[in-house]
């Protein structure tokens, strides 16, 4: 791995919610005392800190805690839910024993049988990330006991204030600025008009995050933190660039490459060619190879998508079909806390899931064969599959689906000039565009913001708009896609995690979770972009 | 409405005390809000039946504050926004917004005070919700498994409904004082034709303000003959010239995203707008198209983007945005209205298209191939640009009028000004609820079922 700065630490329980913390275990004794044989409960507390500052022309601040709780009692076939904000001891005594009469007074539902959960000894029996293994203490932990996790940050994120947040932002805009000025300076950029707008928006949150079943008690604490930068030209050409993950604000540093995307390729992109819509050759980078990679067999491996057979993959796995070639692997991996040249991981890592469940790696596609699919609880069951650390939720307020937390594409053996050599012309994709599943039908769509001209291997400086002049989609019927992979670069990261890029998930339009996809840069044979 | 809590009460006193107290709070804005959900998640069974494997209700009051902090010399004024934690003193979190708010320096405004006019009755929630949510999502789910049972050559894999009642309260040092009760009702189902194995599946969703708007016959009708009509589908030609037909919620997008542009804030930001006196065509309109008539009206009972009030606590008003074609107004708030000298208006609401000449058999006779485009992927709108894009999810090619092969795959992109050079809508009218997500504000619209675009549609497919 690579090698922590020194003066990196690990994030502590905070103080003030260890009062509600250690309330936890008579809620829940509360929940399913006395029903252990044929229910299963816990309880999940959650706390979100967001601190944010944008500057553009105008300017604001914001703060906001978001704190609640979830009650969930299994019994029979269904996971039955509470959840609330009235967090004062009183209240959530009065709630937790409200929910357990309303449950109780539901007709059993005949189904699953209530979940076993894992003792601490059963679990560290398998196979666990150094990163968690090396938080919990000496020994197995006891049922009882509190177990804490937490990544290494720089800049301690409790520390970091709405003052330092705007000077960032202010900071990063007027850099921005400065890059578009020069650049319009340039010999023969003169009759470049000013950008319109430079939006910058930095941003901290923190999760905190807490479990208890009657096996374990865990808590985790996940700093989030985003610089994100946006420049319009006056035609509405932009460009953005994004710096974040899970870390400090050590990790808040637009790149010169990201400083140009937002002060330069706005302008560009005012005056760029528009694709005629057709088929070509396409070299796609980090950023959008993880789109593909999240789109392509991160939704179909998604278990409740399997549990309610909305997903080709079920069939294709029980059928043994083969559905890319020997490059197609694709991991999900929610414990990406260092990537690449990176010493941090992405906004969708977390080490534990919105159930308790531990973090550990997962090929969902191995060249081109199918792994088992990810789960939440209740999809396991229903599946007769094992569980993984899939189940979150958009927040406290919202159900539990089984979610991706970082897909990504494997790594090759190539360079980007290798790839790029053969290639007589094609196009270079760097910056991602939204994206969608379709599980069932096994096609997908990836966005890229604009595309770049390769003629005989090398980069022309042309850019292309899609063709009717906004970003440029790519898509295909994902066998067909994953059979035409061309090769990809190697990576530097010793574990062989890829880059993976801060971004979000909304699985079939809604339910917004943070989600991290990356990979290496791929080459693809063929692609439809229009 | 509760006119009883306490900490609201108690948030509002200490804003008031913290205005004569601290140096440089201007005004405050406080808010009080509540969900009560009921969700339910639901799985296919034999016959159709739905067996629930999430059953979830939630509870929640949550305050904001936000605070106006004017500086003088230079004079400069800032805001900052903050949810309050209950579980920590007030004066200071009152202290710290106003620390964050003096950060941001913009130009000075006043804010709105009390309106002069009354504010307009509007039915924002559906009376049987805020009575009980939990009975009106015992009845939801009785009428989903009734129309599920009744589905012929269809197979139901899942479905999801959820009941929500809201309430909004919000105050103003100003002396504004507003509040409001809503709620909705989300349902959405996956379906498949039968016998299978398929490759394709049907997965819409409805939204309304109550249960009744659903209209939940209706929908189940819709969904089976389209799951149904599934099967065999093909690539689309690529072309640069295509003709498509697309739904109501697909309008909604894009003139959501058209309406964007007459905000006075983007004026003042010099992004792209369209001002008064703007053509919203690109060029030239067709002989026979229509041109665009366009209102705003947030006083049609039970809709998405129903409301009293603005963001701002001042009277709604219903305005027609563009007329024939032309920009006739622009949204301007107070903040805004100052900035640009001009006077501030309550116009917002839902999005209003009168319905246009043309049956759905003349839209799809209108030229040699239409493609119907039944489901996009993912349908992204350009703010700035307005330039459009998405896989096509399903689609059915129409040749001479009738139905031909279905459609899947390819990517179709336009713009949305370009398009209204040459576009029809039908004469049947329809009205979507699309409520609010992570990602856009709710829309609600009234409006043509149908938009046939002759013009700047491009395909990539075979």
């Amino acid at each position: 791995m690579p090698t922590q700065p020194p003066a990196a630490r690990r994030l502590p329980f905070p103080a003030r919610l260890k009062q509600l913390r250690d309330l936890l275990p008579e809620l829940l004794a509360i929940l399913e005392g006395g029903r252990e044989q044929d229910w299963y409960a816990f309880v999940w507390l959650e706390e979100t800190l967001v601190r944010g500052a944008v500057c553009a022309r105008l300017e604001a601040c914001n703060q906001e805690t978001d704190r609640g709780v979830v009650f969930r009692i299994q019994a029979g076939g269904v996971h039955h839910e509470h959840a609330t904000n009235q967090l004062t001891p009183a209240a959530l005594r009065a709630a937790a024993r409200a929910f357990r009469a309303r449950v109780e007074s539901t007709p059993a539902a005949a189904g699953t049988a209530p979940y076993r959960p894992l003792p601490w000894a059963e679990e560290l029996a398998r196979p666990l990330p150094c990163e968690l293994r090396e938080q919990l203490p000496a020994g197995v932990p006891a049922a009882t006991a509190w177990v804490h996790f937490s990544p290494p940050c720089v800049r301690d994120p409790r520390r970091v204030t709405s003052a330092i947040l705007r000077r960032l932002a202010a900071q990063t805009r007027g850099r921005i600025l400065d890059e578009s000025a020069r650049f319009r300076a340039q010999p023969g950029h003169g009759d470049f008009p000013e950008l319109g707008e430079v939006r910058v928006a930095a941003r901290q949150t923190l999760h905190t995050q807490i479990f208890a079943d009657r096996e374990r008690r865990l808590s985790q604490m996940l700093p989030v933190t985003l610089l994100y930068a946006m420049g319009v030209s006056a035609a509405g050409t932009s460009g953005r660039a994004v710096a974040g993950g899970l870390g400090g604000l050590e990790i808040a540093t637009l790149t010169p490459d990201g400083l140009r995307e937002a002060a330069v390729v706005p302008l560009l992109l005012a005056r760029a060619e528009r694709l005629t819509p057709g088929h070509y050759t396409v070299i796609t980078g980090p950023d959008v190879t993880g789109v593909i990679a999240h789109e392509a067999f991160g939704h179909t491996q998604e278990g409740d998508t399997w549990m309610k057979a909305r997903s080709v993959a079920a069939d294709l796995r029980r059928d043994k079909v083969r559905v890319g070639n020997d490059h197609a692997s694709i991991v999900n991996h929610p414990g990406v806390f260092s990537m690449e040249n990176k010493p941090f991981g992405s906004n969708g890592s977390y080490f534990f899931d919105h159930e308790g469940e531990l973090a550990r790696p997962q090929l969902l596609l191995d060249r081109g064969w199918l792994g088992a699919p990810m789960t939440d609880l209740a999809a396991a069951q229903a599946l007769a599959l094992p569980r993984s650390a899939n189940g979150k939720r958009e927040s406290w307020r919202r159900p539990l689906m089984t979610r991706q937390t970082n897909t990504y594409f494997t790594p090759g053996d190539r360079t980007l000039e290798q790839l790029m050599a053969p290639v007589a012309r094609g196009f270079l994709a760097r910056h991602a565009h939204g994206g969608m599943e379709d599980p069932k039908g096994g096609s997908l769509t990836a966005g890229t913001e604009y595309l770049e001209e390769i003629v005989d291997g090398q980069l022309t400086g042309r850019l292309f708009l899609g063709p009717a002049g906004g970003h440029v989609e790519l898509s295909d019927p994902v066998f067909d896609l994953l059979a035409r992979i061309g090769g990809k670069t190697a990576s530097v990261h010793p574990g062989g995690v890829p880059e993976n890029k801060y971004g979000g998930c909304g699985k079939y339009h809604k339910e917004s979770v943070d989600a991290g996809c990356g990979g290496p840069w791929i080459l693809w044979t063929s692609v439809t972009c229009g | 409405m509760s006119d009883t809590d306490s900490f609201f009460s108690s948030l509002t006193t200490a804003l008031a005390a913290a205005q004569t107290e601290l140096p440089g709070l201007h005004a405050w804005c406080a808010t009080r809000r509540t969900l009560d959900s009921r969700q339910t998640l639901l799985l296919g069974q034999p016959g159709n039946d739905l067996a629930a494997y999430q059953d979830r209700t939630v509870s929640e009051t949550t305050y904001t504050l936000q605070v106006y902090a004017r500086q003088d010399n230079p004079a400069a004024m800032g805001t900052s926004l903050a949810t309050v934690d209950p579980l920590r003193p007030l004066p200071a979190q009152i202290a710290a917004t106003l620390a964050a708010a003096q950060l941001a320096r913009n130009p000075v405004w006043e804010l709105p005070t009390p309106p002069g006019t009354p504010y307009p009755e509007v039915r924002t929630a559906d009376p049987a919700i805020l009575a009980d949510p939990g009975a009106e999502q015992t009845r939801l789910l009785a009428l989903l498994r009734r129309e599920a049972a009744a589905l012929d050559g269809v197979r139901l894999n899942s479905a999801e409904a959820y009941v929500n009642r809201r309430s909004l309260q919000a105050r103003w040092s100003t002396g504004i004082a507003v509040e409001k009760q809503a709620s909705d009702v989300y349902v959405e189902i996956a379906a498949e034709p039968l016998p299978g194995p398929n490759r394709q599946e049907v997965n819409p969703f409805i939204e309304a303000v109550g249960v009744d708007g659903l209209d939940l016959p209706g929908f189940f009708h819709r969904v089976a003959e389209e799951t149904r009509a599934l099967g065999r589908t093909e690539l689309p030609q690529t072309t640069e010239h295509a003709v498509v037909l697309i739904d109501a919620e697909a309008i909604a997008t894009l003139l959501h995203e058209l309406t964007g542009q007459f905000r006075a804030e983007v004026e003042y930001e010099k992004r792209p707008c369209l001002l008064p006196g703007a053509e919203v065509a690109s060029g030239p309109v067709a002989a026979d198209a229509d041109r665009l008539t366009l209102i705003l009206d947030p006083l049609l009972p039970a809709m998405a983007q129903s409301t009293a009030f603005t963001d701002e606590g001042l009277p709604t008003e219903r305005a027609v945005m563009v007329e024939n074609g032309v920009v006739r107004r622009q949204l301007v708030n107070t903040r805004f209205g100052q900035y640009l000298g001009r006077p501030a208006n309550g116009i917002t609401g839902n999005l209003v298209v009168p319905p246009g000449r043309w049956s759905r058999e003349d839209l799809l006779a209108a030229a040699p191939e239409v493609l119907e485009i039944i489901t996009f992927s993912s349908l992204l709108v350009n703010p700035q640009t307005l330039s459009w894009s998405s896989e096509i999810k399903l689609g059915r090619l129409h040749r001479r009028g009738q139905p031909g092969a279905l459609v899947k795959g390819g990517l179709v992109s336009g713009n949305l000004r370009d398009n209204l050079r040459d576009s029809r809508f039908s004469n049947r009218l329809t009205t979507r609820n699309l409520l609010a997500r992570a990602w856009y504000p709710a829309k609600g619209y009234y409006g043509p079922d149908l938009l046939l675009i002759q013009s700047g549609v491009k395909i990539a497919g075979g």
